[in-house]
């Protein structure tokens, strides 16, 4: 039943995976040399919520759990990374490993009561992680409460160990690196029978119980994983920016929500959906902002507006999201993998 | 042909299609990387505030106060040493987030090819701003952010001008020597009451620190959630019963509210308040306080006072409140006085550099920075002077005492020469007072 490595390696082989992995690798190249940073932040960003958006999918595209708290290991990752090069001089390198082993078992920790609830209280249990979390390190001193923490800065002959470079295209690659990394992960569990057995629990779980699937141990597994990914994530944005605070890295809007809004936006049944809402949803934000911030400078939050007006077309005309909305259209193939 | 040759000739057709698309978007890259060179014609200054978010409208008086600083050099020959080019100011939006201050940094450097960064208000994100400046070896001047760490960082191209909160604490220590040479040594003991966020936990940290070193005693010191308060009985109790001369305060402008009204249904007055501005000059807190604020000292940064103090400050005024319809506050004459130190800095640099060869350029600017010694008569704000140290601190600024007088409006008390009124002290008990 699970894929094997061989399918694996044949499908990511195929043609379209092929030319957008070239383009992947080839554009921050390109960014570099024609200098436009405004656009290679752009692509960082989308790489680090598609990270992000990829594992928030497992729990709700594959087993039907509504986070709207996964600052909480997004920030949890950040801080890890943080703490280690700042306090131990561990390099990030391997700190973004362990940051998504600590924001796995913060995951496995808040699975054990969250799962005791169901749908949307189990939605504002995550809510609420998020705030207390924030409050936390927000009066935290050792990680520098509210002021968080940053990098100092090393001689250029240390950048690679501590992955600091002026630029952003570096960070790039890494970020594709991690991508990657996730992407063969993630494939290979939603296509052997766990994954399944996740979907099984997404569609009825009751069902899924008198079939003799022991739904809180497969929940968990999905939580565990979801978090050490968005860990992950959390620990690329301590890489980029050389810098953490609580406000940041655990917010309920820019953090929490975004991730949630791109995934959906994508198309939360397709396995690449949270990519394509990310890299659409958040240099479509980003675009909103810095042309209404220039051409209406007094009217604040103008741009928040205009995204909430996308948001609710998106919402009425596509609710399946983007794939959802080709796929329906006939645009795409319906996925062999995750049959509704 | 069969039909797996087939597919294999699209693929390959397709493949080919792709890599020599990247191809030539690679040489157009590489083209626009060209761009530029020849003559200069202006001097770009790169500007990041929080021009959205909720900082916004703050953001928005920062951004009048640089504007029209620049309006003001422009139309007055602009950057003479450098044959009279205008200075252009490129905007960055932080949107009040240290992740944007970051990246609109880096875009202002490398796609704009500004000689200078400036800004950017949060603490937060001057950190994130500014070391990617420090990395890219372009000067960020910072006019408006206190957290005193910023200045602990060893940066080679940052400047500050604005004093930090811990020089503001040293200076509340030289005010109450002077209150006590003046009135007879009345305070001995001070109690400190603090919100808890890390503004309030770090002028706390700083008022201990430097009252206990100048020898006066800490009797107490009290924190409350300031998002949370909704009483203040048992704090106020507990500083009653310490009984200080002096109270030091950090709040918001609810808490602060709260804190006056309880000090007096608990008919607790030390001899002095002082507060550190915040809460305590918002136009929300006069209104609800009322006659209840009066003889509250304040330490600020600017008060409407010293424009009869300070000439070129009403000059500048007056031209500024034509324009905007508003009169210049702390944040928009900072960010005014940031810009002419940068214009300064900039025709210094001009002898020494060509703005076209932008390398030298920022750098002798930056050494322009690190020497430059304005007098402080050349400024609208209530300072000795800016003269940078080696972290790039102004060692010259320094904030005022105000005090809250029988009309309702702060007055200037200290430092003596920006003065307009003489400091009420002891303040009054409430027993005494009228309403």
């Amino acid at each position: 039943m699970r894929t094997g490595w061989s399918e694996i390696a044949r499908q990511a082989l195929s043609l379209p995976v092929l030319v957008a992995a070239f383009l992947l690798v080839v554009t921050p190249f390109g960014l570099y040399l024609a200098d436009l940073p405004f656009i290679a932040n752009m692509m960082f960003l989308s790489l680090m919520y598609a990270i992000a958006a990829m594992a928030w999918n497992l729990l709700m595209g594959y087993t039907g759990q509504l986070s709207i708290g996964h600052a909480v290991f997004f920030g949890v990752g950040a801080y890890t990374t943080m703490i280690l090069v700042v306090y131990y001089d561990v390099t990030p390198w391997i700190g973004m490993f362990v940051a998504g082993a600590v924001a796995a078992l913060v995951g496995l920790g808040l699975g054990v009561p969250f799962f005791r609830l169901r749908s949307h209280w189990f939605t504002l249990a995550t809510i609420a992680a998020g705030e207390i979390f924030k409050l936390v390190f927000n009066n935290w001193e050792y990680v520098g409460s509210s002021a968080g923490l940053q990098m100092k800065i090393v001689p250029e002959g240390k950048a690679l160990y501590y992955l600091q470079y002026a630029a952003s295209y570096v960070y790039i690659y890494v970020a594709l690196l991690v991508l990657a990394i996730e992407l063969v992960v993630l494939y290979r569990i939603v296509t052997s029978r766990e994954g399944f057995y996740l979907q099984a629990i997404r569609e009825d779980e009751l069902a899924a119980k008198t079939l003799g699937i022991n739904t809180f141990k497969y929940k968990m597994m999905a939580m565990g994983i979801s978090a050490f990914f968005t860990g992950m994530a959390g620990a690329l944005y301590a890489v980029r920016y050389h810098f953490v605070e609580p406000a940041a890295v655990f917010d309920v809007i820019t953090v929490s929500t975004y991730i949630a809004v791109a995934g959906i936006i994508g198309g939360i049944y397709h396995f690449a959906g949270p990519i394509i809402g990310s890299f659409i949803f958040l240099p479509a934000a980003e675009y909103v902002r810095v042309t209404i911030v220039a051409r209406f400078p007094r009217l604040f939050g103008l741009h928040v507006f205009v995204l909430g007006v996308v948001l609710l077309v998106v919402s009425l005309f596509a609710p399946d999201g983007i794939l959802g909305w080709m796929e329906k259209r006939g645009y795409i193939r319906r996925r062999r993998v995750i049959e509704v | 042909m069969g039909s797996l040759t087939r597919s294999i000739a699209r693929n390959v057709a397709i493949a080919v299609i792709v890599i020599v698309v990247v191809v030539g978007l690679l040489a157009a890259a590489v083209l626009l990387r060209q761009r530029g060179g020849g003559e200069v014609t202006e001097i770009k200054v790169g500007v990041i505030l929080p021009l959205s978010g909720k900082l916004a409208e703050t953001g928005a008086d920062l951004r009048d106060g640089i504007e029209f600083a620049v309006d003001q050099i422009n139309s007055q020959g602009g950057v003479k040493a450098c044959g009279g080019v205008p200075i252009t100011v490129v905007w960055g939006d932080s949107a009040g987030k240290p992740e944007t201050g970051a990246s609109e940094a880096e875009r202002l450097i490398t796609q704009e090819k500004v000689v200078a960064l400036v800004g950017a208000y949060q603490s937060a994100v001057t950190k994130t701003a500014s070391e990617v400046a420090e990395r890219y070896h372009v000067p960020f001047v910072n006019p408006d952010s206190t957290s005193p760490a910023l200045t602990q960082r060893g940066y080679k191209w940052f400047f500050r001008v604005t004093p930090h909160d811990a020089m503001f604490a040293a200076q509340q220590v030289e005010f109450v020597n002077w209150l006590n040479q003046k009135f007879g040594n009345q305070i001995k003991t001070v109690a400190i009451i603090h919100e808890d966020s890390e503004w309030g936990s770090k002028v706390a940290e700083a008022w201990q620190q430097a009252f206990t070193q100048a020898g006066y005693q800490v009797v107490k010191v009290v924190k409350y959630h300031a998002a949370t308060v909704t009483s203040l009985d048992s704090e106020v109790a507990a500083l009653k019963a310490a009984n200080p001369d002096l109270l030091l305060v950090a709040a918001y402008v609810q808490d602060a509210i709260l804190l006056v009204r309880t000090m007096k249904a608990q008919n607790f007055a030390p001899k002095a308040v002082l507060a550190q501005d915040a809460g305590f000059i918002t136009p929300s807190y006069k209104e609800q306080v009322g006659a209840d604020g009066w003889y509250i000292f304040s330490r600020e940064v600017f008060n409407w006072d010293l424009l009869e103090k300070i000439s070129r400050l009403k000059e500048v005024n007056d031209a500024y409140k034509a324009k905007y319809g508003k009169d210049l506050n702390g944040n928009s004459a900072r960010d005014y006085t940031g810009m002419w130190v940068l214009y300064y800095a900039l025709e210094e640099a001009c002898k020494k550099a060509k703005p076209s060869d932008l390398d030298a350029f920022r750098s002798a600017l930056r050494d322009a920075l690190a020497n430059l010694n304005i007098p402080g008569d050349k400024l609208i704000m209530p300072w000795r002077g800016v003269k940078f140290d080696a972290n790039g601190q102004n060692t010259l600024g320094q904030g005022i005492v105000v005090q809250m007088m029988e009309d309702g409006k702060y007055y200037t008390v200290y430092p003596e020469e920006f003065a307009t009124k003489e400091p009420v002290f002891p303040m009054p008990p409430w027993t005494e007072r009228g309403g």
